[in-house]
């Protein structure tokens, strides 16, 4: 089969840290705007994984392994850029 | 290169085949949640899977004996009321539990992958199943009691029950989607159930609610906007397929059951139609329920 297994293309993903998050409608209302930190997991990783091929991911704690998983595996969606995944292939 | 699934910035957007299929996939997990919370519900309790037909049962029992101490009012009634009150069960279980599935079940969404709509599925399925056991002693109690069924107007059974099961999942997939940003939906739906009960005609005859609206000033257009709620439908869809004591017709909507097929398709046809939607509004935002939880 051609092309990759797994494509990594720019991601990026964003959490937003809410001082407090709105999770009532009325919250949500009242309060227009939240203040929230933005804090960047993923800054524009590119990588492809060839069919059959092997690849590890190193870092430190903290510096987005979980993260990118969890957006080839479909769990998280980047917040910019594109994930693709051959059917079949199994995260 | 054959199926790419994608991921990107954009909510996604729901194609409607390709995602049936990747849900017919998963069907295995959809009955495995099933089992998993029939099995949850009934462990530790002495007389498992009895609980559900306790339900019935005893309404039938209570009921029996209050009318027939009250006497008056529609006869029959515990016929009439079971027809009707076990299509809402499974709708408003449906709709209060849905409303929590993917919450309840944060831990899977946030580390594994599978479709999320598996969710609410399941919590309709488990409604399902109680829905049949409960319809079960029904059918024994009109056996038992010899009032029987009548093979004219039982045909519309699956009518109302088809419209029934669109309904319930199309609102299921709405509020347990809305749930998971804005915790109050499901305060908010404990309090619209019960308005909507009683504006439902279960307990109550929707011939009554007919006569008398129309004698009021509001004439047939409080009828018709009566009949908007779809849950009316089902509900007189039942009771016209199940309960047909001579003397207690009156109080049952007057249509003849064509007419009520007729209408039913109709609201299986706008159900649809509110499934897909709500499939949709579901789907768009399952992408984040991981990052919402």
């Amino acid at each position: 089969m051609s092309g990759p297994a797994i494509e990594v293309r720019d991601v990026s993903k964003r959490f937003r840290v809410y001082r407090e998050k709105p999770t009532s409608l009325k919250q949500r209302l009242l309060s227009g705007r939240t203040r929230a930190d933005d804090f960047w997991a993923l800054r524009d990783v590119s990588f492809e994984v060839a069919q059959g091929g092997t690849m590890a991911l190193i870092g430190s704690n903290g510096s987005g392994k979980s993260t990118m998983l969890k957006v080839i595996a479909g769990i998280l969606r980047p917040t910019e850029g594109l994930c693709a995944s051959a059917a079949g292939s199994r995260v | 290169m054959t199926d790419v699934t994608e991921r990107t910035s954009e909510p996604p957007r729901l194609r409607a085949r390709q995602r049936a299929r990747e849900l017919w996939h998963s069907r295995e997990i959809l009955w495995n949640l099933v089992r998993k919370e029939l099995k949850v519900k009934y462990t530790a309790s002495v007389l498992g899977a009895v609980w559900s037909l306790l339900n019935p049962v005893v309404f039938l029992a209570v009921f029996t004996f209050v009318t027939t101490v009250l006497k008056g009012g529609i006869p029959n009634y515990p016929a009439f009321l079971l027809s009707g009150l076990l299509a809402w069960n499974l709708f408003s279980v449906s709709l209060s539990n849905g409303a929590q599935s993917v919450i309840a079940n944060a831990n899977l969404v946030k580390k594994v992958y599978f479709p999320r709509e598996i969710l609410p599925l399941g919590t309709v399925g488990v409604c399902l199943v109680d829905f049949v056991l409960q319809s079960a002693v029904l059918v024994v109690f009109f056996l038992v009691s010899g009032y029987g069924f009548q093979l004219g107007a039982v045909w519309l059974y699956p009518f109302a029950f088809v419209a029934l099961l669109l309904i319930t999942t199309a609102f299921t997939l709405f509020v347990s989607s809305l749930n998971v940003r804005y915790r109050d939906v499901q305060h908010l739906i404990g309090l619209a159930l019960l308005v909507w009960f009683w504006m439902t005609p279960i307990v109550y005859g929707a011939g009554t609610v007919y006569t008398s609206m129309v004698d009021s000033r509001f004439g047939i257009t409080a009828w018709r906007i009566y009949l908007l709620n779809p849950l009316t439908w089902v509900v007189i869809g039942f009771q016209r397929a199940l309960y047909h004591t001579p003397d207690g017709l009156k109080y049952l909507a007057p249509y003849s059951s064509g007419q009520l097929a007729i209408g039913l398709s109709m609201v299986c046809v706008i159900a649809a139609v509110a499934v897909y939607l709500c499939w949709r509004l579901f789907f768009s935002m399952s992408g984040d329920f991981a990052e919402e939880l």
